[in-house]
């Protein structure tokens, strides 16, 4: 008793904490006025304003971000293109009508443009509602027909001829029907086994009740060989690709489809025994009775049996689409072309003169932040050593013809958490059209080692033309991230000590209020804001505000609407208005360098107490042989 | 006396788990300490009409949740299996070992997408991107 009384007492205790889990979450503050205030000119009163927004208060460079989209679409279309070419078609557009066509999923004509390109825009997240929008010529006349028969009321019907005809009409459309579903799932055996088999199981046993053995012999002896079938079905799967395939899965799909389950008459659902026993003799029917019975018994529900189908054909298209991308990803055309116009060499001559040199800013920050010597030779040793991730021209020795003789990336059993070394292997190609940059420690997986690095996903390379101070932030950023706290530790050379005292400045509540899982990123932006400094008091004092304001586009992007705030305010990155206003605008390196006089008054001045320009300056960097003792 | 509150604490959570029903689509992702998890979950809004949700949740995090159709849920759940399927049974001869990259589920059949299989580490990669932009 006295311990349920105690467990009772603990679960009180720990209750309120579950419930409280959702509203913790909200933020409990404003956001600052002035980043409230759209397009306010002035960088140094609202950098956020100044950086992210028009004077309407949408979000800047929407349009322009638009463009570089089309641009990056386009890009990829050229690389998919190409690879179908080698395919013997016209291009990735045709390719795939052609594979749905050839696979018995002809598109409904005249095909919707628009759905088709977005389908091939975005084909891991739309290809299901875009296939379904396209619709398929076999639904569209199994909808006719469908509706046809519902038009035909045989119960009215007493003539004869007319009942046989409409009941051959009936036959015909469940046997039409039959044939496209077998057809369907033949292109997709694992939906097959899901849908059809695992799904209709699954209701059988747990309804049986509704659905008793009696009157589903065939569906209770499939289910219950599941396990023997399921492996059957691996085996035909294995075979996709083959001369053999299409005879393979027709006979294995023809042997397990199943019939549609057969429900017991209501009375026999609830306690009584099933099947209930006649109660009456047989009695003679007149022939046009006979035959109206005789189409009740099988013609249900014609349009919903087109709905099912269609749900069948474009899940089979799906992944006939997304197995077809996936082909055209890895093929040496698309490879070749991507690597061509995203990594060619003069960019990454440029990247790397970049990189070099930030890198250098941030080890002139390590040297004067870090105080014991031993630690801090350690860290510069390391920056010397982290790489920047890059996808060189593939060799011809990287790819293998496959059995239509197109040579593609070969799919070895290398082990790597390098995301270069996937970018292909996914069809959607969405390691080229996300935003995104990142910093990996060195890892190691069993023989295999990912070495310490910062990588630029291709929309930041891309960007790099257009705004290379953007960049310069994001790369500032992502080596930051080598020093924050927990990474530092991760490292080997905890920088916790070092960072205490502006973290503490960042936590307070007239700074960003920053949430303890956010040192990290608050700390890389913190960095970030020091190399811009650095790098903006290189320019001449008059363009240096406005080369701020553009060197934050990156961090706009990730700007959401006022409502996301509230999700938004404990994730692992402060919210965008207070990194932009309450990071880089508050910080009074960056500040000075800019010419904003004195500091922020909307945020607490965050920094180091810190000669940082001066320890940044390469001209005052000391040789390899002198660090770590300064 | 504490322990015995613990077990009691722990049945009766464990309890409450197994009440319900499970999600027809999960993904786990680890890495570096953090975990993410999308989850699709249904609920009956009547008889017939279902109701599907998608949430994501990363450790610290908070986590967010969207409303999406069912066939849009249809279509995450078939491309998961798709997944498995390729990681289960197209797996290349060559990989010997498993380095664990990702988990999908679905309510019948489960994986560990192995970083040895590049082209189910590629679509779940995708996929994990796809889920992402969609519960952003």
């Amino acid at each position: 008793m006295t311990v349920l009384r105690l467990s009772l007492a603990v679960l009180f205790i720990f209750t309120p904490k579950i419930y409280a889990a959702e509203p913790c979450y909200i933020c409990n503050f404003p956001i600052s006025e002035l980043a409230k205030k759209p397009g306010k000119a002035d960088a140094c009163e609202d950098l956020f304003g100044a950086s992210c927004l028009n004077p309407d208060g949408s979000t800047k460079n929407k349009e322009q971000e638009k463009i570089r989209i089309l641009k990056n679409f386009e890009n990829i279309k050229n690389a998919r293109d190409a690879a179908a070419k080698a395919y013997g078609y016209k291009d990735a557009r045709d390719g795939l009508q052609k594979k749905l066509k050839s696979a018995g999923l002809p598109l409904k004509e005249p095909v919707d443009e628009a759905v088709f390109t977005n389908l091939l825009k975005e084909p891991s997240a739309n290809s299901g509602q875009d296939i379904g929008r396209l619709g398929f010529d076999d639904i569209e006349q199994c909808n006719k027909t469908a509706e046809s028969l519902s038009a035909v009321n045989h119960m009215a019907e007493k003539n004869v001829t007319a009942l046989k005809a409409h009941l051959k009409q009936v036959q015909d459309f469940y046997t039409t029907h039959r044939k496209q579903l077998i057809s369907s799932f033949t292109q997709d055996i694992p939906g097959f086994f899901s849908r059809e088999l695992a799904n209709k199981c699954s209701i059988f046993k747990t309804n049986f009740q509704y659905y008793p053995k009696e009157l589903n012999p065939e569906i209770a002896k499939t289910c219950a060989n599941l396990t023997d079938i399921k492996i059957q079905a691996s085996k035909v799967y294995r075979a996709e690709g083959t001369a053999d395939y299409n005879r393979l899965a027709q006979d294995f799909v023809k042997q397990h489809i199943m019939p549609d389950l057969k429900q017991a008459p209501a009375e026999a659902t609830g306690s009584q025994a099933y099947p209930p026993q006649p109660t009456a003799a047989p009695v003679q029917l007149s022939e046009d009775t006979a035959l109206q019975n005789q189409i009740n018994a099988i013609k249900g529900y014609p349009s919903g049996k087109c709905i099912a189908l269609g749900q069948n054909y474009t899940e089979a298209a799906r992944k006939i689409t997304n197995d077809y991308l996936d082909t055209l990803a890895m093929a040496k055309p698309t490879v070749d072309h991507l690597t061509a116009t995203v990594y060619t060499s003069e960019r990454k001559k440029r990247l790397e003169t970049s990189v070099k040199e930030i890198s250098s800013n941030v080890q002139g920050l390590v040297r004067s932040l870090v105080k014991d010597p031993q630690k801090r030779g350690k860290i510069l040793d390391q920056y010397d050593r982290v790489e920047f991730g890059w996808i060189d021209k593939l060799p011809d020795s990287a790819f293998e013809k496959n059995k239509q003789g197109i040579p593609e990336l070969k799919v070895d059993s290398a082990t790597s958490f390098d995301p270069t070394q996937s970018a292909f292997s996914d069809g959607s190609l969405s390691f080229f059209t996300n935003y995104n940059a990142f910093y990996n420690p060195r890892t190691q997986f069993g023989d295999s080692v990912l070495n310490e690095r910062i990588t630029m996903m291709p929309r930041f390379l891309e960007l790099f033309e257009e705004n290379p101070l953007a960049v310069t932030a994001v790369i500032a950023h992502e080596l930051g991230h080598k020093i924050a706290p927990q990474m530092s530790t991760v490292n080997g050379h905890s920088t916790k000590s070092e960072f205490a005292k502006l973290l503490a400045c960042y936590k307070d509540n007239k700074s960003i209020k920053m949430e303890d899982n956010q040192s990290e990123e608050t700390i890389s932006d913190y960095v970030s804001s020091e190399v811009l400094a650095h790098q903006l008091s290189k320019l001449p004092k008059e363009s240096r505000k406005s080369a701020l304001v553009s060197a934050l586009e990156g961090l706009c992007n990730f700007a959401g609407s006022e409502d996301s705030f509230h999700f938004n305010c404990k994730t692992s990155h402060p919210f965008a208005p207070l990194r932009v206003s309450g990071i880089y605008g508050a910080n009074p390196n960056l500040r000075k360098a800019v010419g904003c006089e004195g500091d922020s008054k909307e945020y607490k001045s965050c920094g180091m107490n810190l000669s940082i320009l001066d320890k940044l300056n390469p001209e005052n960097a000391v040789d390899k042989g002198t660090k770590g003792t300064q | 006396m504490i322990k015995i509150i613990l077990i009691l604490l722990v049945v009766s959570c464990t309890a409450s788990f197994a009440k319900s029903a499970p999600a027809p689509l999960e993904v786990r992702f680890e890495k570096n300490k953090q975990v993410h998890i999308y989850r699709l979950e249904q609920k009956m809004e009547s008889k017939k009409l279902k109701k599907f949700t998608l949430t994501f949740k990363a450790t610290n995090k908070a986590q967010k949740k969207i409303s999406i159709s069912a066939s849009q849920a249809q279509s995450l759940i078939s491309e998961a299996n798709q997944i498995i399927w390729k990681n289960e049974y197209r797996r290349p001869a060559s990989a010997k070992s498993c380095t664990a990259y990702a988990n999908v589920k679905t309510a019948f059949e489960k994986t560990q997408v192995c970083l040895e299989n590049k082209m189910a580490t590629g679509r779940a990669f995708g996929f994990m991107n796809m889920l992402g932009n969609l519960v952003q």
